[in-house]
C-alpha cells in the first residue's frame, strides 16, 4: 500500500478521530448525571427561589424576590447563618491544624506507627450518623464523660457538667465534625507524605537541613494541595450537611441546613421558596469562599 | 521537649477517636444504665435480639441500605471510572469545563440540589422510588469516583493494553486480562467510598423518599428521637460494620504503597 501523501493522511487522521469518539463514551455517563441530576437540580432549586414552578396550586408563576425577603427578615435564618458560620469556620480550622499536626507525629514515629494509622483509617468509613450518636452518648450531661469527671470529683451531678451537646454554640456539632473530619485529612496527608517528597526529605536531611527548614521548604509544599483538597471538601460539608446539626443541635438556633429543611417540609407549601433561597444562599456563600481560599493559596499551592 | 510530646498527644488522639465507639458499644449491651455509674448496671442482648429480628425496622433498613448502596456503588464505580480515564489520559473539548462541574458537587451541599430537582422527580414519578433515590444519592457519590481514578490512571500505562492489542487480544479481553487488574486499587477504593457515601445518606433519601424507602439511618434517627438508648446503640452497630467490612478488604490500597486517595490532591 505504498501511496502518495495525499492518501496516507486518511489513515493517520483515523486514529484519533476512532479517539475522539472513544473520549465521548467514557465522559458521556458523568456528564449526563452532573447536567440533569446536579446542575438541573441546583438550577430548579434557584428558579424556585424566584418564585418559579411554584408547586402551590393555582399560583402564577412570577419572578419575585419575596423568598429572599421573608429569609433575610426571619430571625431563624439570621442565628442560623451565625451559627453555620461559627461551626463550619471552627470545624474546617481545627480540624485541619490538628490533623496536619497528627499526621506529622504519625508519620515521624516508630513504635505502634500501623497500628496508629489502623485506628485512624478506622474512623473513615463511620457514617455521619453513628459519629453525632457516639458524641452524643459520650459527651452529653450524662455521657460517659460527665460519669468519669463525677466519680473523679471534678463535677456533681448531671447539671454540673458543662452542656457542650444540644448547645447554643454549637460545641456538639464541631466536635463530631472534629471526630469525622481529623482522621479524614490525616488519611490525605499521610497519602501524600508516601509519594516522591520521602526522597527529597532524606536527600534534603543528609545535606544537614534541620526538621522545621524541611517541614517548610519541602513537606508543607508538597503536601499542601493535599491539605487544600481536604480543608475545602471539610468546610463545604460541615457548612451544608444536615444529620449532624439534626441531632447534636437545637431547636433554635439551628444551622441553615435545619432550617431550610424545616421550611421546606412546612405544612404551608408557600415556605417551599423560601427553603430554596437558603439553599441557593448556601451554595453561593459556599462557592464564593472557596473560590476567594483557591485563589488565596494559589501560589502557595506550587510545590517545590 | 517536643519528642517526649508525641506518645502523649497520639495517645490522646487515639483515646479520643475511642471513646464514642466506647459508648455506643456499652449502651447497646445495656440492661439499666443509670447515671453516676461508670458502667451499665446490667447487661442484655434485648437491642439484638429487636435489631436482629428478619421483620424488624433494622434489618429491613439493613437490606433496603444494602440494595440501594450496592447498586449506587456500581454505578458511580463504572461510570465515574470512565470519566477520570478520560481525565487522566486524553485530551479533549471543554475538559477544564468538565473536571469543574465533576468537582461542584463537592462544593454545593446536596441537599440544596435534591430540594431543587424534587419538582422534576415528582413530575416524571421518580418520587418516593427506589430508582430515585439511587439517581440522587448519584450526585454525592460519583465526584469521588472521578477523583480517585483520575489519579489512578495518572499512573497507568497505556502501552501495556496496545501490547495486547498487538499481541492479538480483542477489547474486552484487554479490558479484562490488562486494564481492569492494573486499576484493580482504584476501582476498590472507589466502591468503598461510594457504597459508604451512599450507606450514610440521609436527607437525600428522606428528600426523595418521602418516608417510603426506610434505609439504615432513618431506623436510627427514629431511635434516637424515642430516646431508646441501648436500641440506639445496636442500630449503630449494625450501621457500621458493613462499611468496617469493606475498609478491611480495601485498606491496603488507602494508605499504602500504592495509595489511591492521592488523586484527591487534585482538586
Amino acid at each position: 500500500m505504498v501511496s502518495t501523501g495525499g492518501t496516507t493522511s486518511t489513515p493517520i487522521r483515523k486514529p484519533g478521530k476512532v479517539r475522539e469518539k472513544r473520549i465521548i463514551w467514557l465522559i458521556l455517563p458523568t456528564a449526563l448525571v452532573l447536567l440533569f441530576l446536579f446542575f438541573g437540580g441546583f438550577l430548579f432549586g434557584i428558579l424556585q427561589s424566584f418564585g418559579l414552578f411554584s408547586v402551590v396550586e393555582n399560583q402564577k408563576s412570577s419572578i419575585t424576590l419575596n423568598a429572599y425577603r421573608s429569609a433575610f427578615s426571619s430571625d431563624v435564618v439570621r442565628a442560623g447563618i451565625a451559627l453555620t458560620f461559627r461551626v463550619a469556620f471552627l470545624s474546617t480550622v481545627l480540624s485541619t491544624a490538628i490533623a496536619l499536626a497528627i499526621a506529622l507525629m504519625i508519620s515521624r514515629t516508630k513504635r505502634f506507627k500501623s497500628a496508629i494509622i489502623a485506628i485512624t483509617q478506622f474512623n473513615i468509613p463511620i457514617p455521619h450518623v453513628v459519629a453525632a450518636t457516639g458524641i452524643l452518648l459520650t459527651f452529653s450531661q450524662s455521657g460517659i464523660i460527665s460519669r468519669l469527671t463525677n466519680s473523679a470529683g471534678l463535677t456533681h451531678g448531671t447539671t454540673s457538667f458543662p452542656i457542650v451537646t444540644n448547645d447554643p454554640f454549637g460545641y456538639g456539632i464541631i466536635l463530631s465534625y472534629l471526630w469525622k473530619e481529623i482522621p479524614f485529612i490525616c488519611i490525605l496527608i499521610l497519602g501524600a507524605l508516601r509519594g516522591p517528597v520521602t526522597q527529597l526529605d532524606e536527600t534534603a536531611k543528609t545535606l544537614g537541613a534541620g526538621y522545621f527548614y524541611r517541614l517548610k521548604r519541602i513537606i508543607i509544599p508538597y503536601i499542601f494541595p493535599s491539605i487544600m483538597s481536604g480543608t475545602i471538601i471539610v468546610f463545604a460539608f460541615s457548612f451544608g450537611s444536615y444529620e449532624v446539626p439534626a441531632i447534636l443541635g437545637q431547636a433554635y438556633p439551628s444551622t441553615l441546613s435545619v432550617v431550610a429543611y424545616q421550611f421546606y417540609i412546612n405544612r404551608d407549601l408557600n415556605n417551599r421558596p423560601i427553603a430554596m433561597a437558603l439553599a441557593t444562599i448556601t451554595s453561593l456563600i459556599i462557592g464564593l469562599l472557596v473560590y476567594f481560599y483557591m485563589k488565596l493559596t494559589e501560589r502557595t499551592g506550587k510545590p517545590r | 521537649m517536643k519528642i517526649s510530646l508525641r506518645p502523649l498527644s497520639l495517645s490522646f488522639f487515639t483515646l479520643w477517636l475511642f471513646f464514642p465507639f466506647l459508648s455506643i458499644i456499652l449502651w447497646s449491651f445495656a440492661a439499666g444504665w443509670r447515671f453516676p455509674s461508670l458502667l451499665p448496671t446490667g447487661y442484655s442482648l434485648r437491642a439484638y435480639r429487636i435489631a436482629l429480628n428478619p421483620s424488624g425496622d433494622v434489618i429491613r433498613g439493613v437490606i433496603t441500605s444494602t440494595a440501594i448502596a450496592l447498586i449506587v456503588g456500581v454505578i458511580a464505580t463504572a461510570i465515574g471510572s470512565a470519566a477520570g480515564r478520560a481525565i487522566a489520559l486524553h485530551d479533549f473539548k471543554m475538559k477544564r469545563l468538565f473536571q469543574f462541574l465533576v468537582l461542584a458537587p463537592l462544593i454545593v451541599p446536596g441537599m440544596a440540589v435534591t430540594m431543587g430537582i424534587q419538582v422534576l422527580f415528582i413530575k416524571y414519578g421518580l418520587a418516593d422510588t427506589g430508582q430515585g433515590v439511587v439517581l440522587a444519592h448519584l450526585i454525592p457519590t460519583v465526584p469521588y469516583v472521578v477523583m480517585i481514578m483520575t489519579g489512578t490512571f495518572a499512573n497507568f500505562d497505556k502501552s501495556y493494553e496496545e501490547q495486547g492489542q498487538v499481541l492479538g487480544a480483542n477489547r474486552f479481553t484487554v479490558l479484562r486480562r490488562i486494564t481492569l487488574p492494573i486499576i484493580l486499587p482504584g476501582l476498590a477504593v472507589s466502591f468503598l467510598f461510594a457504597f459508604v457515601i451512599s450507606w450514610s445518606e440521609y436527607i437525600l433519601t428522606l428528600l426523595v423518599g418521602g418516608g417510603t424507602i426506610k434505609t439504615l439511618p432513618m431506623v436510627l434517627f427514629a431511635f434516637l428521637r424515642g430516646f431508646d438508648l441501648p436500641m440506639v446503640g445496636a442500630a449503630s452497630i449494625v450501621f457500621m460494620v458493613p462499611p468496617l467490612i469493606l475498609l478491611r478488604f480495601t485498606s491496603k490500597h488507602l494508605v499504602g504503597k500504592s495509595s489511591s486517595i492521592t488523586g484527591m490532591g487534585t482538586v
